[in-house]
């Protein structure tokens, strides 16, 4: 660690030592109730309450019970809410010293569900009308309706979201970076889980049956998160802990279809896949505890694609009393994938070379996440996490063995003072060290430290103002140094109760990823060297947005985006066939996204529209930007009978006008039908899905065809 | 079910619409079109040899590895075998079998075949690709495993120097160097990288294998023109008076040899 970074470093811990400040004691009172299903009666578990202009809030049990202690006598606005169920804001909610007030509620429930969404895109919990960015949320109903195990899948269904390969695209911001580096941060529970060799997204580490709920923050957000918050961030919220002892258990089988044409039959085996997934809450002490356990399964539809994979994650909260709670969580995936990059050609779009027939990965990721939660007083939080992310990865390939480990270590601490109901300031400290010993980028360290702040305030009636900004600072151990300021700025205009505008601007950095900086190997036949001076890439995203309301059963969000790349990262060939990765693309993307969620008649038929146009820009070139669509639309609707729920998710994306690896290829748009049917008998649900119904044929990545029409069937219960 | 439901009705009537809209369109479909014909290997084979493919350049020499497409690797240690790649309609301006060591990256320039439909072996043969439905048959290759170029590290230097103005229409070029002091076809030169045209003066390295070459050369490829010896403007020369060319001796894996420097003529024809 050189001397520079030693200098942050300990600026950092001592602006850390600040922030905690010491409890001061007062007389308080307890407030505590039970929230309710208005039409059921049925107790609601996980329900959200909040005294708004404070940092006090709770959830309720799985019995639907809550109490709120510890709070300083007065008079506070309690806001309750839920997924799928109507918010509830109760005024004048009367604390007294040494007391305990009684407040029941009864929630009334939806279809609509985004309005009452509370998100975290400012590193706290938020209603999504209140933030000035644009947001996309899954909730846990959503996911349910999907019966997909894996995050990209249900992600892909997203507006404005789109995927080449494993890689996400927020509103074109990523194209295709051939697996190193992400320009969308992914979070979990707010911590970042991406490798330090790669730099990508590991989307098989967390299944969806432990998600409670997906945020899809839209834009650079590197003001608050830092690297790799270039296009977006996608903060992934597991599942909550519940005291009452509850177990889920999942099976899912499925199978492949022929594929459409005989010349891509590869194999008169039936290609089939399946999954398990149990797990399990309980009780012990002051802690509420998850376990779950995992494992899936494939044949794969293409040649050498076959995998067997296991999970396991564990998660115990203990709430020491009113003022400290703790939550720590584990995740673990591991398991053999067979390797099977390209297709052979065209013809033969299902097989592989036979040369690589036998390639495989081994590859395990461990994270161990701790949460430290102290409400100081009703004004002021302090949170503090500690990340620990491990990934090993080994090839068994026929030109080569390469094997990496990498190991991640982070520390974040939070502060959130909440001066008034119209007033909050949110500001920390996160640190950061990636230590890497890989067959393909050698041993090496990178550090990183950061400082950020953001005030959000409310100007005049019904305006509010957010400005943040984060300084990161970045070294690596060949000396490399390179700090980035992100400034953010965002205003949100509540003109009507159902019409509010947003704008914001705000800056965002990837920095490169170990594989971009100092890959120096031979890969599928192409020689790799490094560039240990790869700066970062940045970004300016600019934003107007749109979100009216009129009536309980429509909702309307229409935004308008401008974002600027500069340095962008690409892998380029040089004349004498080396790869090299250099800052070379200076790009805007500019475009129009629209998503529309209505329900003509009554709650049991809804629709969900989303339609993103872009003009990707290579201001380089003066083309168009490689790897990314003009159009993106995914229609989803839904139809509620009795025990019944039907639906069709609809997803297009439009033909990339530019590749640039094989340009000769044919391309078409994706086209993607899928059909769902749900029955739920007592606590039993089944689900049979048909995925790629069309049978269409398309690519994302090139030369890799999506996967052909396949049959789910899944039983899930609860007891 | 109840079917006078109106909801029901128009949920049914959205379903139908939509799967109607969504048409029949298959997306990708399988390639019908390509070309094939046989392969016959001169010499032994190389004990350190990874694959043999057959690849299709859409520009020859192609300059980058996204300018061809490759074949299946074709089997190892066999006189001759048969092939057929399948490819969109194209146009290729040459066809050819490369060969890859052990251990090593792709090389496109690592040349062992071309396909010559005439008796001109400086000339590769083009092949079009018509339609989605053609095969073209009959793109019969001769390739010589004795032309396999081992990785090493010998290699010449030297600086390439213009005189007069460049050709309209020059794109790049790329110094050559054969053992044979008039070579008989592209196979017998060694092909460097290719080298941007338009420069005044610039330096290049060409790597080697050991052996003695007798004509060191820097051919100059017109956009629209086929390569040949006319292509050659420029020729290593020990005494440029007396025009007497030079050689060169490469003795081992590891030699360098430095100053091979060399004057490009656009005027003159060499050969």
């Amino acid at each position: 660690m050189n001397k520079i970074f030693a200098k942050n470093f300990y600026i950092t811990i001592a602006v850390n030592l600040l922030l905690i400040t010491t409890l001061f004691g007062q007389v308080t009172g307890t407030i505590k109730g039970k929230v309710t299903d208005k039409s059921t009666g049925e107790a609601l578990p996980a329900v959200n309450l909040m005294l708004v202009g404070t940092v006090l809030g709770t959830t309720t049990d799985a019995d639907g019970y809550y109490e709120m202690n510890r709070i300083p006598p007065g008079q506070y606005n309690l806001r309750v809410s839920m997924m799928g169920y109507k918010l509830i804001n109760r005024q004048n909610v009367s604390v007294t010293a040494d007391k305990t007030t009684t407040y029941n509620f009864e929630l009334e429930e939806t279809v609509i569900e985004t309005p009452e969404v509370l998100v975290t895109a400012n590193k706290r919990r938020q209603s999504i009308q209140d933030t000035p960015n644009s947001f996309g949320v899954m909730t846990s109903r959503q996911l349910k309706e999907k019966n997909e195990i894996y995050l990209d899948k249900i992600l892909e269904q997203a507006s404005g979201v789109n995927y080449m390969g494993s890689q996400v695209n927020i509103r074109g911001s990523s194209g295709f970076s051939y697996g190193a580096g992400s320009r969308v941060l992914f979070l979990v529970d707010g911590v970042p889980v991406m490798p330090g060799d790669s730099g990508d997204i590991k989307w098989d580490l967390i299944p969806a049956t432990q998600v409670e709920q997906i945020e899809i923050i839209k834009g650079a957000g590197s003001a608050l998160y830092g690297s790799s918050a270039l296009g977006g961030v996608i903060n992934i919220i597991t599942k909550k802990t519940t005291p009452k002892p509850t177990t889920n258990i999942r099976l899912s089988a499925g199978a492949y279809d022929k594929p459409r044409f005989k010349e891509w039959q590869w194999t008169d085996r039936l290609l089939h896949f399946d999954d398990v997934y149990i797990d399990h809450s309980h009780h012990i002490g002051r802690s509420d505890i998850l376990i779950s356990a995992g494992r899936q399964q494939s044949t794969g539809y293409r040649q050498n694609t076959n995998y067997q994979r296991i999970t396991a994650s564990a998660k115990v909260f203990t709430k020491i009393n009113g003022q400290h709670n703790f939550t720590i969580s584990s995740n673990f995936e591991g398991g053999d994938t067979n390797s099977g990059l390209q297709w052979r050609d065209q013809r033969r779009a299902l097989e592989v070379d036979p040369v690589a027939l036998g390639d495989k990965i081994k590859s395990d990721k461990f994270g161990l996440n701790a949460f430290h939660n102290w409400i100081v007083n009703k004004n002021f939080g302090l949170k503090t996490r500690f990340s620990y992310f491990r990934n090993y990865w080994k090839n068994y390939f026929h030109d080569n063995n390469n094997a990496s480990t990498a190991n991640r270590y982070g520390l974040e601490i939070q502060g959130d003072y909440q001066f008034s109901e119209e007033n909050s300031l949110t500001f920390g400290t996160e640190e950061s060290w990636d230590h890497v010993n890989s067959g393909l980028v050698g041993i090496h360290d990178q550090y990183s430290a950061s400082l950020y702040v953001q005030n959000e305030r409310k100007l005049v009636t019904n305006l509010m103002f957010t400005l943040g900004m984060r300084y990161d600072y970045q070294y690596v151990d060949t000396g490399f140094e390179d700090s980035k300021l992100s400034p953010k700025m965002g205003l949100v205009w509540h003109a009507q109760s159902y019409l509010t505008f947003r704008a914001s601007t705000g800056r965002g950095f990837r920095a490169a990823s170990m594989s971009e900086r100092f890959s120096d190997s031979i890969y599928s036949g192409i020689r790799i060297i490094p560039n240990e001076n790869l700066k970062s890439e940045t970004a300016w995203s600019h934003e107007i947005g749109m979100n009216f309301i009129p009536y309980v059963n429509l909702y309307l969000d229409i935004a308008g985006f401008w974002n600027d790349y500069w340095d962008l990262i690409e892998p380029e060939p040089d004349e004498t066939q080396t790869v090299q990765f250099i800052n070379v693309t200076r790009a805007r993307i500019t475009g129009v996204e629209t998503n529309l969620k209505f329900t003509p008649w009554s709650n049991g038929i809804s629709f969900d529209i989303g339609y993103t146009w872009m003009d990707p820009q290579d201001l380089d070139l003066n083309t168009v930007l490689a790897y990314r669509s003009r159009h993106l639309v995914n229609y989803s609707m839904t139809y509620k009978f009795s025990l019944f729920e039907i639906g069709l998710d609809y997803l297009y994306v439009a033909r990339l006008e530019k590749v640039k690896v094989y340009p000769g290829d044919d391309r078409v748009a994706q086209k993607t039908l899928n059909g769902r049917l749900s029955c739920t008998l007592g606590r039993y649900i089944i689900n049979a899905n048909v995925n790629n119904a069309l049978n269409h044929n398309h690519t994302q990545m090139e030369r890799t065809l999506l996967p052909i029409r396949n049959y789910v069937l899944s039983l899930s219960t609860s007891f | 079910m109840n079917m006078k439901n109106p909801e029901i009705k128009f949920f049914i009537i959205l379903i139908l619409f939509f799967l109607v809209s969504c048409d029949t369109d298959p997306g990708l479909e399988p390639t019908q079109s390509g070309f094939r014909g046989t392969i016959k290997f001169l010499n032994d084979w190389p004990e350190n040899t990874d694959q043999v493919l057959v690849v299709a350049s859409t520009v020859f020499p192609p300059a980058n590895i996204t300018d061809i497409i490759l074949g299946d690797p074709l089997p190892v240690g066999v006189d001759s075998t048969d092939y057929i790649i399948y490819t969109p309609p194209e146009h290729f301006a040459a066809i050819g079998v490369v060969w890859k060591e052990i251990n090593q990256p792709w090389d496109v320039t690592n040349i062992i075949g071309i396909y010559f439909p005439t008796k001109n072996k400086f000339t590769p043969g083009s092949v079009t690709i018509p339609d989605k439905q053609s095969i073209v048959d009959s793109i019969n290759i001769t390739a010589d495993l004795s032309k396999a170029k081992r990785a090493v590290n010998s290699k010449i230097t030297g600086t390439l120097r213009t005189k007069g103005e460049w050709p309209a229409g020059a794109v790049s070029v790329i110094v050559v160097a054969s053992q044979p002091v008039l070579p008989t076809g592209l196979l017998d030169l060694s092909l460097g990288q290719p080298i941007e045209a338009g420069f005044d003066s610039t330096s290049y390295s060409l790597t080697l294998q050991p052996g003695t070459y007798r004509l060191i050369g820097v051919l100059v490829l017109i956009e629209g023109e086929t390569i040949g010896l006319t292509s050659l403007k420029g020729l290593y020369y020990l005494d440029p008076v007396a025009g007497k060319t030079g050689s060169v001796t490469i003795k081992s894996d590891t030699s360098v040899v430095d100053n091979i420097d060399i004057e490009l003529v656009f005027t003159k024809i060499f050969m």
